[in-house]
């Protein structure tokens, strides 16, 4: 994890710390150390910030694309900007993520990254740091049942009567990605079937 | 006989008319060339002093347009940032978290105060030379760009003329700029001596150097040297491939 802002890299570091299933190897403040670490350590995944002193987010995409260094990548900017996220595509990240998008946005990607089922799409992106969250009045239903705002966004959908490929294609997401959100959905509204889903939502009043 | 002598009168009449004319003609160009060079000089002390004013607007028009550079980018990479880390951590509502975003939103609070100090108009006036100094290589620090140091011996700099400080803080600037885009050093120094209305300014840094003899770095060198000819002073650069830079600026700073 590199950004030179050490007080949002603790930030990041903490909230990822807190999901049991990732740990975090190493936070380093430029490309530089950056780059020493990943020589020393073996990593699943690089988290960069894209503007650093001296090396920067693309040089460190650079260098391991030269290196053909396994590691995954995700850039952390705060760049809303197409040029932008298009050149570290280029560069073959694997994922691009504003840093005033949801927290819970950066854990999703990370997960959809380490299982190979993240769509980079420049849309999607902008999306994730989409301001006001329109399931608000249903905010009581969220709370009870845990739900994310990508999970509201999702049942929605399935209530709309989409299919996962038509719900993908709508939030730019890969159809796994939905699965994978479909079945949370299942586990935490505790239902079995579809109908049983879209009855429970409903019922909500969604 | 008498013919002869009125022929001769009237030559020495002629040729001194002639030698007349001739004084004459050379005194009126005397006064021409003369009201000329006249011309010529107090044209080039316009131009000379039009220079200068040049230079001082230009100074002014580059400090506002480096300190509107300095907010967009610290509104953009750190107050911005802040304000992102505030939002992530408040995402939970456990009490840790509230404290923390307390903690941050107050440090929001402090970034925002200060850089409303550095729009301030009245800042490059007021600001002493050897505050605003520190306060420049603090800036580098904070970036986490490299280190720095700052010496500074001899009385304190009452600048006779602000026109004076404002140039300087401009070549400052410059010089800090170069150096944090070109040199990628590990450190970067400046001493400052001020001794009797002599100053000595000296602004080093470690990094990769370049050729004084290259002409393609022409321009940035001629610009430093213009502006401290403009104020009075006398510069000298010094580089070399590999070992760094440093560049003094001496200036007399009495009536």
């Amino acid at each position: 994890m590199a950004d030179d802002h050490k007080l949002f890299a603790a930030g990041i570091e903490r909230l990822l710390s807190n999901e049991p299933d990732f740990s975090v190897e190493k936070v380093v403040h430029n490309g530089k150390e950056a780059i020493a670490a990943l020589d020393e350590i073996k990593m699943d995944l690089v988290i960069t910030d894209m503007n650093m002193p001296g090396l920067n987010g693309l040089d460190i995409l650079n260098h391991i694309k030269k290196k053909r260094w396994k590691v995954k990548t995700i850039v952390l900017s705060m760049y809303d900007d197409e040029e932008i996220f298009k050149k570290c595509i280029k560069q073959g990240v694997n994922a691009y993520v504003l840093k005033n998008a949801d927290p819970e946005e950066l854990i999703y990607t990370i997960r959809e990254v380490m299982e190979d089922r993240y769509l980079a799409n420049f849309d999607h992106v902008l999306n994730q740091a989409e301001e006001g969250d329109e399931f608000e009045q249903y905010d009581h239903f969220k709370a009870k049942f845990r739900l994310s705002k990508r999970e509201m966004e999702i049942l929605r959908w399935i209530v709309k009567g989409k299919t996962n490929k038509e719900i993908a294609e709508q939030l730019y997401l890969s159809i796994f990605t939905v699965e994978t959100h479909r079945k949370h959905l299942h586990q935490k509204l505790s239902v079995s079937s579809v109908t049983e889903l879209v009855k429970k939502a409903l019922d909500m009043g969604l | 006989m008498i013919e002869d002598d009125s022929l001769q009168t009237f030559f020495a009449i002629l040729a001194g008319v002639v030698l007349m004319v001739i004084m004459a003609a050379f005194i009126i160009a005397i006064v021409i060339v003369h009201r000329q060079r006249q011309i010529k000089n107090r044209h080039k002390i316009q131009i000379i002093k039009a220079d200068f004013k040049n230079t001082i607007l230009n100074a002014e028009k580059e400090i506002r347009e480096h300190t509107l550079h300095y907010v967009s980018q610290e509104l953009h990479d750190n107050i911005g940032q802040l304000l992102s880390l505030t939002k992530l951590v408040l995402n939970n509502s456990d009490p840790a978290s509230v404290f923390e975003g307390r903690k941050l939103i107050n440090q929001i609070i402090k970034e925002v105060r200060s850089l409303s100090r550095s729009i301030n108009k009245d800042y490059i006036n007021d600001v002493q030379f050897e505050s605003f100094l520190k306060e420049e290589l603090g800036k580098v620090q904070k970036s986490g760009f490299c280190e720095v140091s700052f010496v500074n011996e001899g009385e304190q700099i009452d600048f006779v003329e602000g026109d004076k400080k404002l140039v300087l803080i401009r070549l400052v600037q410059e010089c800090l700029n170069n150096s944090i885009k070109h040199a990628s050093p590990t450190l970067i120094s400046i001493e400052l001596k001020n001794v009797r209305g002599k100053l000595l300014l000296c602004i080093i840094d470690n990094g990769e150097g370049f050729d004084v003899t290259n002409v393609s770095q022409g321009l940035g060198l001629r610009n430093i040297n213009a502006r401290v000819e403009a104020i009075g002073g006398k510069v000298q650069i010094g580089s070399e491939l590999g070992k760094g830079t440093r560049i003094e600026i001496e200036l007399e700073n009495d009536k």
